[in-house]
């Protein structure tokens, strides 16, 4: 009976805690449907897109079955463009086009398959940018292609009269992959996607604990001085806010700073130490070059400044340090975590409108396009995101010191927790 | 020239009155009691004498100077000491006299150390302190710097009979220097000890003003404690 009163008493207390029923119940029933929403948002709209895409056929036959190839693919739900005998490479025949796949028909095709043997075209596929969206794309193409083989078949069954299961795999395909312009092969494929993991999924990941973590730091800095009781007197010293706000700012940008330093640092350590197949070229790997880096530190560094902003604005806004966290992770969290997570499976470009410029108003999206544009060598995209990135700031910052400036940091107290007393 | 004056001052926190019209003089050098029960109005007006809080209306003014329009200058004439003032728990007792010394451009911290009295434990982390301590180091802050006009909030609340006689003699001995001190106190013996004019302030309005001899002899009570206790049993 005692343990039961104790439990009644337990969940009464526990379930009063805002912080409990928005980080434990409200929290997963609104983002992870709104990340599943997203995911398979960008899902259909990746393999719509597909129906447009104009695929480009190689003719170097002429045969009578290259021709029914050719309606394959449009039955398939392609848009073929034909090219016959061309000496023009790959890359740059792709490049004319426009097309995201290629697929070769080589003298003998048709021969082959009426003698009832098994006939091979080369497809060619490239990849715009590194991502799951992308990779997800031309996952859907593939199998649209292997679709249209499958059609070869079923006609070829129905003239010879031979089991179709014969000619279920008419043709066997040999793959290849166009990477910034230039053919790749599988182990060198293999390895950038082991660099797109490195630098588009941990960096990222590490960044997010990192930056979540400064925040929380900035909001306890004057959490700090509210609970310790400093605060008060601190504002009567012959000193303006301004001066006490760029003191707590620069403080704050130091260790921001140093933690930049320590991420570029430990960053090129992990890139150099990758246990990767050593490319042909180094075209293909992101450049550590002093630039890039430089970029780089430069978005790692606005990144955190931008958080710290935040938090002291959850600092100024709660009235003590545990209040400041919980408010500096509230604020930053859906910020972060959504285009973190969103990104990951989705192309920004092929999310609907609406949502694609509802993620653009978080300032970390940014952050991630800008960490994409650089490893994409995307140079201007990725200054442009930071010039964003910078204008959020000076957004935040301008808000942050508005708070700070007025009585609002004596008299405002915003909490999570239940009101006792 | 006053040291503090309030004409007519109001404020409200959102529809509640705080302070409602209150009218104050504080004369220069003296010591300036101010009494009330908790949650009449004392700390909304050291606040706002203290700059970090503005009046909703009124006049306040600071040696003849407006604490709205002018408080960076106010702010070089005064110190303040909250009533709850915690300490940089990282800190050392000698790195904070610094720090403030350096804040108001006082050469030495000297005086301070000699205010403290906390010898060698200065050298130590202020979070190592005990409330006495504490009080005692953040006093000698603020009076260290000079100022025209100390405003002590409840300077002894909580200190044990040694550390509180330590403060009232540090109070006692800088007003007999010329510092003007506004002081606020539940302890009605230390008010009368301290303090050369008393002002009663409940629900945000002052009911009387004067020397504390003046108030007893007038109100025909024998001491402040009484006031204090008939005053707030007619309020009620």
């Amino acid at each position: 009976m005692s343990i039961a009163t104790l439990v009644r008493k337990e969940l009464r207390e526990l379930l009063m805690e805002k912080t409990i029923i928005i980080g434990v119940v409200l929290m997963p029933l609104v983002i992870l449907p709104l990340i599943g929403g997203t995911i398979a948002m960008a899902s259909r709209s990746a393999t719509t897109s597909t129906a447009d895409i104009p695929i480009l056929l190689v003719d170097n036959e002429g045969g009578k079955y290259s021709k029914v190839l050719s309606e394959a693919f449009r039955a398939a739900g392609f848009s073929p463009i034909t090219v016959t005998n061309t000496s023009e490479s790959v890359a740059s025949l792709m490049e004319s086009y426009r097309v995201a796949a290629t697929v070769y028909v080589e003298k003998g095709f048709s021969q082959n398959l009426t003698d009832g043997k098994r006939a091979s075209v080369k497809m060619f596929t490239t990849v715009s940018s590194i991502s799951i969206a992308e990779l997800q794309k031309i996952s859907s193409i593939r199998s649209r292609i292997y679709l249209a083989m499958e059609m070869l078949g079923e006609r070829l069954a129905a003239e010879t009269g031979i089991h179709f299961s014969f000619y279920k795999q008419p043709v066997e395909l040999k793959s290849g992959l166009l990477y910034k312009g230039r053919q790749v092969s599988l182990e060198e494929a293999g390895t950038v996607f082991q660099l797109y993991m490195a630098t588009m999924v941990f960096v990222p990941l590490v960044l997010v604990v990192m930056v979540a973590t400064s925040g929380t730091v900035a909001a306890t800095s004057i959490g700090l001085e509210k609970e310790a009781k400093t605060l008060e007197m601190l504002l009567t010293l012959p000193i303006s806010r301004t001066s006490i706000l760029t003191a707590k700012l620069v403080a704050s940008m130091t260790v921001a700073l140093m933690g930049t330093a320590s991420m570029v640092f430990g960053f090129v350590i992990y890139l150099t130490n990758l246990p990767m197949v050593e490319l042909t070229s180094t075209e293909l790997t992101m450049p550590l070059s002093g630039f890039t880096l430089l970029l780089l530190g430069l978005v790692m560094f606005v990144a955190l400044v931008m958080t710290l902003c935040i938090g002291i604005l959850a600092g100024v806004l709660a009235g003590d340090v545990r209040g400041g966290q919980q408010l500096a992770g509230l604020l930053q969290m859906p910020l972060l975590l959504l285009p973190f997570l969103i990104l990951q499976f989705a192309d920004i470009n092929g999310l609907p409108p609406t949502l694609s410029a509802a993620l653009m108003l978080s300032p970390f999206t940014h952050m991630f396009l800008a960490i994409k544009s650089i490893y994409e060598e995307a140079y201007l995209m990725s200054v442009l995101h930071l010039v964003v990135m910078t204008a959020f700031l000076m957004v935040i910052l301008v808000v942050a010191s508005w708070f700070f400036k007025g009585e609002r940091l004596l008299t405002m107290r915003v909490t999570l927790r239940r009101r006792r007393g | 020239m006053y040291a503090a004056e309030a004409k007519n001052l109001w404020r409200f926190f959102g529809e509640k009155p705080a302070l409602q019209g209150v009218d104050l003089n504080v004369e220069e050098g003296l010591v300036f009691g101010l009494i009330g029960p908790n949650g009449a109005g004392k700390t909304t007006l050291f606040r706002i004498l203290a700059t970090i809080l503005k009046p909703s209306t009124g006049e306040i003014r600071i040696f003849g100077k407006d604490v709205v329009k002018q408080s960076a200058e106010i702010r070089r004439m005064i110190s303040y000491l909250p009533e709850d003032a915690g300490v940089y728990r990282h800190l050392t007792g000698l790195a904070f006299l610094k720090m403030m010394a350096r804040l108001y451009s006082v050469g030495s911290v000297e005086k301070g150390v000699e205010v403290a009295g906390l010898g060698e434990a200065l050298r130590e982390r202020m979070g190592g302190y005990s409330r006495g301590m504490r009080r005692r180091i953040l006093l000698a802050s603020c009076l260290m710097v000079k100022p025209r006009l100390a405003i002590l909030d409840e300077p002894t609340a909580g200190l044990d009979v040694e550390h509180a006689v330590y403060v009232r003699k540090i109070i006692k001995q800088y007003a007999a220097e010329g510092v003007t001190f506004l002081v606020s106190s539940h302890n009605m013996l230390e008010v009368s000890y301290l303090c050369d004019t008393v002002a009663l302030i409940h629900n945000g309005k002052i009911l009387l003003e004067g020397k504390p001899s003046q108030l007893t002899a007038s109100q025909g009570v024998e001491n402040l404690e009484e006031l204090f206790v008939k005053k707030m049993g007619a309020g009620r």
